[in-house]
This record gives structure tokens, sequence and C-alpha cells, in this order.
């Protein structure tokens, strides 16, 4: 109680110099939460549209069409419908839909690009999928009419509208190529930059005409009760269904994640660079405040006070010092944070750029209670590191120098 | 040995700077429970350190010392050498040796009652009741009663080194060394301090051994020290 007191009442004895202090770290704990926030709001938007338009939970592949750079038709799932009719009653199972993917050309009067045309069961794709709930103009497609459905990019590029015709030419499975007219029945933006610039759905009848197919995939995408359940699902089909490959979502999506490492830990060094910067004020602050009471320091010690007590007064210095501007980083940090997770930063300024995430309206910073209990963790950590040394000093001093001439 | 004796000093030497500057040349000394007594003698003459080796706060080149009974350094020829630990030293000052210093010394983010109390703190057999019972009483002893709450900055000096008196005294220790501690006090301060010193001698039995240059002091004590470099006067 009597260290804690003293610890305490020390750091009022100098009010400026802590507030500046304590100023700093609070400064750079809000920093490093909301620099936390943006990475976890960047990283749990991605992956809801990674399972959301993209991947599902689980993903069936012909063998070798995810080595391919523009994987044709000869890599495929033919009979689909079986395969899919004994995954979709197992347990955990929320819904299992069939796509076909054909690279294309899209022509509307004079303008011309690439296209991924896929081929989508829209009763069953909307179980898995949100692609259909992001049409902004127009309808959804449905089964059986010569109907697309176009990315909210490629539209607004090639200038298409609702009820245009327009041709779609794909390569079919024996080799010929295959035009057809289609009408525009909707546009979709649901925020993902690759499917809102690349992408057309057609029904899958459409597509299977189009490719001279019949109930054939190029992915069997599934949905499950829950994200952690991929794994052992994945490999109980692995192991029934060998002539499929099937692979997680984080798998399908390693490459992004890895990246998104990278960018943690480059992030968390910059933010560390305005920690040390704050640690060394902290530092400065304990070595005044050591020089300053260096007879009282003697004293203490000439009462019978351990090396370890005195030292423990100034580590606690330092631990109530950075609990108290943690706090109040924490308190400015999520403020900041919350009011952007509501307005979220907009990402218009990198319409049409690629930056990396699979992001095009809005970032929403996402404040998680592990980054509060973290970032208060290492605010105090880091304050009583920064003390570390000054309270060593502070207790290993000769007790009748510091009496005398004020010295350790 | 003789029980009596609550400091027996035996031809204690000292020397800084590798023996280049000698303190102490074989003084003896032997202090008696409720002795008042003063080392006088002028600067350098190794006041100070005497004060420093009986406090247990530095250990001689040579010599003997003992305090409250418990040997804190033997170097004697055909012995083998004794020296406490260094955490031995700090149980005996916590436990049996109260200081008063020249400049108070009071912390001063704490109020009068917890500078008091503050050596007890670290005391296990006191608690917290037994602290808050003790720092009244020594309060009232050194007549500061209704000024427990204030800080030593709205004490005067002579009520700081009341505190600092009371405070050297609240263990009730077997000694209290007090360096020069009416050096920082007006005349009259001074002198009510020294009647303190003397009137909590006489109270509690303790025994003082004062370093000091005032005359009043000398005075006012029953054992006159002189020491004139590093030997004591004869």
């Amino acid at each position: 109680m009597m260290v804690l007191r003293l610890a305490s009442r020390n750091l009022m004895r100098n009010k400026k110099r802590t507030i500046l202090t304590a100023t700093a770290l609070a400064l750079g704990i809000s920093v490093l939460i909301f620099a936390m926030s943006l990475l976890d709001g960047m990283d749990l938007q991605s992956f809801e549209n990674f399972i959301a338009y993209d991947m599902a939970h689980v993903k069936g592949l012909p063998p070798g069409r995810q080595d391919e750079d523009f994987p044709g038709l000869d890599f495929r799932i033919d009979n689909a419908s079986d395969f899919i009719s004994q995954i979709e009653n197992r347990p955990g199972v929320l819904a299992v839909a069939p796509r076909l993917e054909m690279n294309g050309m899209l022509y509307l009067r004079t303008e011309e690009t690439f296209i991924r045309v896929m081929g989508i069961d829209p009763v069953k794709d909307s179980q898995v999928f949100k692609t259909l709930d992001a049409v902004v103009d127009g309808e959804p497609i449905t089964n059986g009419e010569d109907a697309i459905l176009i990315g909210f990019y490629l539209a607004r590029d090639l200038g298409i509208e609702v009820g245009d015709i327009i041709t779609v030419m794909v390569r079919s499975a024996p080799g010929a190529l295959n035009p057809r007219q289609l009408t525009v029945k909707g546009i979709m933006a649901c925020g993902h930059p690759d499917v809102d610039q690349f992408e057309a759905y057609v029904p899958l009848s459409v597509a299977y005409q189009m490719a001279l197919l019949y109930d054939s995939a190029t992915e069997i995408d599934i949905l499950l009760e829950h994200e952690s359940m991929c794994e052992p699902f994945r490999d109980s089909l692995a192991s029934e269904f060998q002539s499929i490959e099937w692979h997680t979502w984080r798998e399908l999506a390693a490459d992004f994640l890895s990246i998104s490492k990278a960018k943690r830990v480059a992030w968390l060094i910059m933010i560390s660079i305005f920690a040390i910067m704050a640690a060394v004020g902290i530092a400065n602050t304990m070595m005044m405040s050591v020089h300053e009471r260096t007879r009282e320091i003697g004293t203490l010690r000439a009462f019978g006070f351990s090396k370890s007590t005195v030292r423990s007064i100034f580590l606690l210095e330092g631990a109530i010092l950075g609990l108290l501007a943690s706090f109040a980083g924490m308190i400015i940090g999520s403020a900041f944070t919350l009011y952007l997770s509501v307005e979220g930063i907009s990402l218009k300024a990198y319409e049409g750029m690629d930056i990396g995430v699979p992001l095009s309206d809005a970032l929403y910073p996402a404040l998680l209670p592990n980054t509060l209990l973290l970032s208060l963790l290492f605010g105090i950590l880091m304050a009583v590191a920064a003390s570390w040394g000054s309270a060593t000093r502070a207790s290993k001093g000769e007790i009748i120098k510091a009496l005398r001439e004020g010295m350790l | 040995m003789d029980n009596h004796v609550v400091v027996r000093i035996q031809n204690i030497e000292k020397s800084y700077n590798q023996g280049k500057v000698k303190a102490l040349r074989g003084v003896d000394l032997d202090v008696q429970p409720e002795a008042f007594l003063t080392l006088a003698g002028p600067s350098g003459s190794g006041k100070s350190t005497l004060l420093n080796l009986i406090g247990a706060l530095d250990i001689p080149d040579s010599g003997y010392i003992e305090v409250d009974q418990q040997t804190l350094f033997s170097f004697r020829p055909g012995a083998a050498p004794v020296t406490m630990a260094e955490e031995d030293r700090t149980a005996l000052r916590r436990e049996k040796i109260g200081f008063i210093f020249q400049q108070f010394n009071l912390v001063p983010v704490l109020t009068a009652r917890e500078n008091v109390e503050l050596p007890l703190e670290i005391l296990s057999s006191f608690s917290k009741k037994d602290r808050r019972e003790r720092s009244r009483e020594m309060l009232h002893l050194v007549g500061l009663d209704g000024l427990e709450d204030r800080r030593p900055s709205q004490l005067s000096g002579g009520q700081q080194q009341r505190v600092a008196i009371a405070r050297a005294l609240a263990k009730k220790p077997a000694i209290v060394l007090a360096d020069e501690p009416t050096a920082n006090l007006d005349g009259d301060t001074g002198q009510s301090i020294i009647e303190l010193m003397k009137k909590m001698r006489d109270e509690l039995g303790t025994a003082f051994v004062i370093s000091t240059h005032d005359p009043r002091v000398i005075e006012h004590s029953e054992i006159k020290i002189r020491l004139i470099d590093g030997r004591i006067e004869t």
C-alpha cells in the first residue's frame, strides 16, 4: 500500500511533466489502437467478401484447375449434381452450389472487353453466396432466362445499362467459339473489386448451352454452419471424393493472408517507432524523477527499505503512468475508431486500382476487445520497461552519497 | 559481552581514496542505553564517517563494530573477518536504528502522519491500526497534535524536524543517529529540538548519538566526544 501511495503521489510532483509524458504515450496508444483496428477491419471485411462472393467456406475444384492462369473447360467436374446431392444433407452444411466458369469476351456496340462468365444456379447460388443480393440496378437473374448480370464497374466502363442486349462469346468445351446474345437484367455492386470489375453471371442452364455441357461445374461451393468447421469438413471430403481437390477458403486466399500478415508486421514496426519515442519520454521522466529524489531514495534505504522495494516504487510509478496514459489512449483511439467504424473510410479514390484487398467501397475499422486489452498491456509494459533503468539505478546507488551529495 | 552496550566500537579504521584519506584512525567507543552522546569536531574530523559506520551504512577497513549485540564488522588479527551481509545490515537499520538528518529528509508527498508511519510500513510487526496509533502517539509526544495531515511544505523547519524525530523514534529503535539536527534551524527552534530529543530519550529510553557543531547541543549532551583528525580527543 505504501509503495503504491508513494508511487502514485510522486507522479503528481511535477504535474506538467507527467501530463506531457502521458500525452505522448496516450497518443501512441491511440494510434496503435486505430492502426490495429484498421487492419482488423480490413481483414474482416476482406474475409467476408472472400466467403460471400468468391470462395464460400470450402470449394471443390477439378484437379489442376487451380494451377492454371486461365483454365478452360477441360478442367471440370462432370456429374456435379451427384456430388452435390451427396454433400448437401451432411451435418453442418448450410448450402452447396455448382458454378461453371468460362473466360469470354463481351461486346456492346463498338466496345469489347475480357470477362469471366459465371454460370450459376440462382436458387442454390443465393444460398451460398450473396452475389444476387448485391444487385443495385435491375433484378437478379432467374433459372432458364437468357439474361446476364453485370458487375458495376464493368457496366460503368462499357456504358452498359439494364435492358441492353450484349453479346458474350465463350469457348465451348469442344473448343469452338460460341457467341450468345443476352439481355442485361441487373447490375451488381458487391464491394469485391474482382467481381464488380470482371465478372458476369448467367443462369447455369444458359451457361451449359454456351459451353455445350450438361451437369458440369468448374467448382462446387459449400457454405458451412461455422467457419471453424472448414478444415475437418475439407478433410472428410478429400478422403471421400478423391477425384476433386477440396480447399478451404483460407487455403485459396493464402497469398492474401500472407500479404496481410506481412502488412500487419510492417504497420506494427511503424507503430513501434511511435512507441519507442513515447518510451524515451517515459525513460527521461523517470530519470529526472530519480535524479530529483536522490536524497529521498537515500533516506528510504537508510530506514531499511530494501533495494527491491525502492526499485518497485519507481517501476510502479512507471506502471501507473503507463496505465493512465494507455487508458486515455484507449478512450481517444476507441472514440476515433468507433466513429470511423460507423462512417467508414471511403475507398472511392482508389476505384479501379488494385489496392491489395478485396474491398472497393469503404473500409470500416473493427475495434476488437483484444486490441484494447493488448494496447493497454503494451502501454503498461512499455512504461515499466522504460522505467527499469532508472528504477535499478535508484535501488543500487550508494546510500551515503545519496544522503550527503544527492547523487547516486 | 556486556549486554548493556548498544554500540561497541573497537579500534575502527576507515580510509577513502584507496587509503590516501584516513577518516578514522583506531577509534574505540561504547554507547550505553539511554546515552545522550554528541560527536563534535571540525569538518573532516570523522564525525559523519563514524555515524555512518554505526548506522550500518558503511563498513570500516578494520576493527570491530557491534550494534544491539549484532556484530556488524569484525576484523581482528588472528580471527576470521566477519562482515554482516548487506541484506542483514538493511534489516538491522530497519529494526534497530533511527535516523535524523540535517535537512529533515521528509518525503514531501506524504503527510506528517504518513512520514512517521513510513518506517513502520516495512516492519511486519505493525498492523495498519498499530501504525496509526503509534504515529498519533509519536506526533503527540513531539507536540504536533492537529498537524498530522499537513504535508512537509505546510510545516515550519522546526515542525519538520519534529516530524523527523517522531519518525526516527516511531519503531522504538535501540539507537537514534542524528546528523547535525539543528544546523538548519534558527536558535530558538534549535534549542527546542535539543530539548525535545532529550525529552524523548527520557521517555523512551533510546540512546542518541548526535553529530554536531552546535555548542548548545554539545552543552546539553551527557557524553561529549570530540574527534580530531580521525581520533577521539582525550
